[in-house]
């Protein structure tokens, strides 16, 4: 994948009611598992849209796990899931060299690890060791892996999509900044409305998901992502992302004065990079063909949240990244230059 | 260019004059206090610049064009005003899409009706402007109904009372010296105890103390008057009656009483010889330098014994000695008639007290008596003085006859019945005797005279 400035064409209107209805099925079907959080399948199907990893974090039970298996089966992407624990090696997920007899000879031969997939599953990913986590880094950001000087790419599109959750902390091991920068979204996983529930129990009597059959097809998924990249982005939208991000430093001056405060390290350019891209993507997924000041507001939480880094005294303060990121979105105008005092915009 | 140029163009422009509004609003709220500050301080410190200063108040058109000036350099970009227009059109960057990549497929998603479009225009609000500038200029319009501050017209005089005591004595003293009464040593200490005087008295205030010295100096050289004016006195008479007893009129002196009167004039000259006053009268009566001299060292001066000489010199001696008697004494304050001949007041016993240093008040304890001269002290400026002199234009009205009230070629035509009456004609007739009651005073001057009336009935 290569990123090159070229004159952008409109994406007509018919291209777009065509990738939205695409997406419309891709969005239905998964709203058929997972009942009563469209707000996270939409989330979910806009990190799709933009080819980024996505990192769900919520209580047991929730349908983290249940989400990413139905996405894998209404895609019909090859589907791998990783049970991350304490004692998971590096080797077991991107695989390792193993001796053969081949013709006579011994030779060392790539057995490709659970990687190797369209949509990974890294389940409870902070409960295995950095080095395992670290295992990772190449395949999320350059989607290939290399072991023992072989370079291996994986297949396309590459998804990783891993869970964690926020108890029982003990014996695990938080994701390092790295790790989590490569992570496009953070989505947060919550509990759902009495009325849900009772619809679920109602409907799943033993907690199985209805049947889900491919809704997309691999040239289908392409031509959505060839129409995210053809969604145009505005100077005004592309300049109002780069101070949004800028802001989230302390030491920016367009920084509020609580994020100099409690933040200690910003957002990196990875960052502003996903939420052009995300915002792209959400677009599409709202039917326009143009990226506006409310699709980026939409995905700064996700894209944002966990790549703050909050100073010790946020915790005190009770200062959380999400709640610093909608401080931000509320401090940051759209438009660099204030608005005349004189003048009712 | 399309309509939705068109109303980017309006947005924009809009913005500008907003801009524009905000920077001339900093601008004129500083250039208003600035200017409210200028003219209270010409009222209170330079009153002679008002109202010129008011001609500062043009500057409000500079600075106006300097705010629009300056509020070119930061303005919103078209890019800018498109973001806005677009979030208030709710367009969702629809509109700043086609502005960068015109779709005509996708024109149509824009909003169509004009009313749309009208009131996603920013609106000018001019209420926020008027009320921001009213303080700055209410301050200057306040500044400028500050009533002006008097300012003292003329410096002010220090320490008036010691310049006038120290300039009399020293006045006294110059007297003194052109009667050549007193001896070079006693002139030196009595210029040197005044010129002390006159440094100590320059900035600070006359102190009971000074006073007495003023008085001490002063008693001192009439005393040194009153006594070179009594020798030379008595040896005028004593050249007299020596003359006299030459010519034979005064009958025959004794020896003793004739050397007795020798002694006394030889001595007055000899005093006189030192102060100096002799030498100018000294060629007129023959008196050589070395007569002069020997007098002078000695005391020792013989008459000649030539009677007729002798006769001769006498004369001329009880003439100059008469002569400088009556210099001292109008010096002094004699009195002739019982008037002074110096000041010209009535003289007690025989003199004049004022002259003679007698006055009440001449210092010490004395000094303030209920009869003493009022000894003025040092005039203080006019600054914070609650009721300022104001020159009133005459306050009786110009006598109406004097009117002229219109010209002609003929014999004024008067109308009787339109006329003035008898009555009031003679109560303005200064001939009919009652216009000492009768005269109208000006509006302005009734106030005063009616407090001037209320007070002395209070009293």
């Amino acid at each position: 994948m290569t990123d090159t400035v070229t004159e952008q064409r409109l994406l007509s209107p018919e291209e777009v009611t065509r990738a939205q209805r695409m997406i419309d099925k891709l969005v239905d079907g998964l709203g058929r598992a997972i009942l009563g959080q469209q707000e996270l399948l939409d989330l979910v199907t806009i990190c799709l849209l933009a080819r980024g990893h996505m990192l769900l974090e919520g209580l047991p039970g929730l349908g983290k796990t249940e989400l990413v298996k139905s996405l894998s089966a209404l895609l019909g992407l090859g589907f791998r899931r990783v049970q991350f624990t304490p004692d998971l090696l590096p080797g077991d997920i991107v695989g390792s060299p193993i001796l053969q007899d081949a013709d006579g000879s011994r030779k060392l031969v790539f057995h490709k690890g659970p990687i190797f997939a369209n949509l990974l599953l890294a389940d409870e990913i902070n409960r295995a060791t950095p080095k395992t986590q670290s295992a990772l880094l190449e395949a999320m950001q350059e989607r290939r892996v290399t072991v023992m000087g072989e370079t291996h790419e994986l297949p396309q599109p590459f998804f990783v999509l891993a869970t964690q959750n926020p108890i029982e902390l003990e014996g695990t091991y938080p994701l390092p900044e790295a790790q989590l920068d490569r992570f496009t979204f953070k989505i947060n996983v919550y509990g759902v409305s009495s009325d849900t529930l009772q619809q679920i129990i109602s409907q799943r009597q033993h907690g199985h998901p209805p049947a889900l059959s491919e809704v997309l097809t691999h040239e289908e998924m392409e031509h959505l992502f060839d129409a995210v990249d053809s969604v145009h982005l505005p100077e005004a939208v592309a300049n109002y992302i780069a101070r949004l991000v800028n802001a989230t430093h302390p030491d920016s001056s367009d920084a509020p004065e609580e994020c100099r405060k409690y933040v200690r390290y910003g957002a990196s350019p990875r960052a502003a990079i996903a939420l052009a891209g995300t915002a792209r993507a959400a677009a599409l997924l709202a039917g326009k063909p143009n990226v506006g000041f409310d699709e980026v507001r939409r995905v700064a939480v996700s894209v944002l949240g966990h790549r703050l880094v909050l100073d010790y005294s946020a915790r005190l303060e009770g200062w959380t990244q999400v709640r610093m990121v909608e401080r931000l979105v509320d401090a940051v105008p759209e438009v660099g230059r204030p608005v005349p005092q004189d003048v009712e915009v | 260019m399309t309509a939705r140029d068109r109303w980017i163009d309006r947005h924009l422009r809009r913005l500008h004059f907003g801009q524009f509004l905000q920077r001339a609003l900093e601008w004129l709220t500083v250039y208003l206090f600035c200017f409210g500050t200028t003219v209270l301080v010409v009222k209170l410190t330079a009153p002679n610049l008002w109202p010129h200063v008011l001609w500062v108040g043009a500057g409000a058109v500079p600075v106006t064009i300097l705010a629009w000036w300056t509020s070119r350099t930061g303005q919103f970009t078209r890019g800018e005003s498109v973001a806005l227009l677009d979030r208030s059109l709710g367009a969702g960057g629809l509109l700043m899409t086609l502005t960068e990549a015109p779709d005509e497929d996708w024109e149509t998603h824009l909003p169509q009706v004009e009313q749309r479009w009208r009131e996603s225009l920013p609106r000018i609000r001019p209420k926020r402007f008027a009320g921001t500038l009213a303080l700055p200029l209410s301050f200057t319009i306040g500044a400028c109904f500050v009533p002006l501050r008097e300012i003292a017209a003329n410096p002010v005089v220090k320490n008036t009372a010691g310049q006038q005591a120290t300039s009399e004595l020293e006045n006294m003293l110059e007297a003194l010296e052109e009667a050549q009464v007193l001896e070079e040593k006693e002139e030196q200490t009595l210029r040197d105890a005044i010129e002390k005087l006159q440094e100590e008295t320059a900035d600070s205030p006359l102190t009971h103390e000074k006073w007495e010295t003023v008085d001490a100096l002063e008693q001192r050289m009439r005393m040194q008057l009153e006594e070179a004016s009594v020798g030379v006195a008595q040896a005028a008479q004593a050249a007299a009656i020596l003359a006299k007893a030459g010519d034979g009129e005064a009958g025959e002196l004794s020896a003793e009483r004739m050397a007795e009167l020798e002694s006394d004039l030889i001595e007055t000259l000899r005093k006189m010889a030192e102060n100096g006053s002799l030498s100018a009268g000294a060629g007129k009566m023959g008196l050589s330098k070395s007569d002069l001299e020997r007098l002078m060292k000695s005391g020792q001066l013989g008459l000649p014994k030539d009677p007729k000489e002798r006769q001769e010199l006498l004369n001329e001696l009880s003439d100059f000695l008469q002569e400088e008697a009556d210099k001292l004494s109008e010096l002094r304050g004699e009195c002739e008639g019982g008037q002074c001949q110096n000041c010209g007041q009535e003289c007690e016993g025989g003199q004049c007290q004022a002259c003679a240093g007698n006055k009440p008040g001449r210092g010490g304890v004395t000094r303030g008596r209920g009869d003493a001269e009022m000894a003025w002290g040092d005039e203080s400026d006019d600054t914070g003085i609650k009721f300022k002199e104001t020159v009133l234009p005459p306050g009786m009205q110009e006598d109406p006859k004097e009117e002229i009230i219109g010209l002609t070629k003929s014999e004024p035509e008067v109308d009787p019945a339109t006329g003035i009456s008898r009555q009031a004609a003679r109560a303005d007739d200064p001939a009919a005797g009652r216009e000492t009651w009768n005269r109208k005073l000006r509006p302005r001057h009734r106030g005063a005279v009616r407090r001037f009336f209320d007070s002395a009935e209070s009293e």
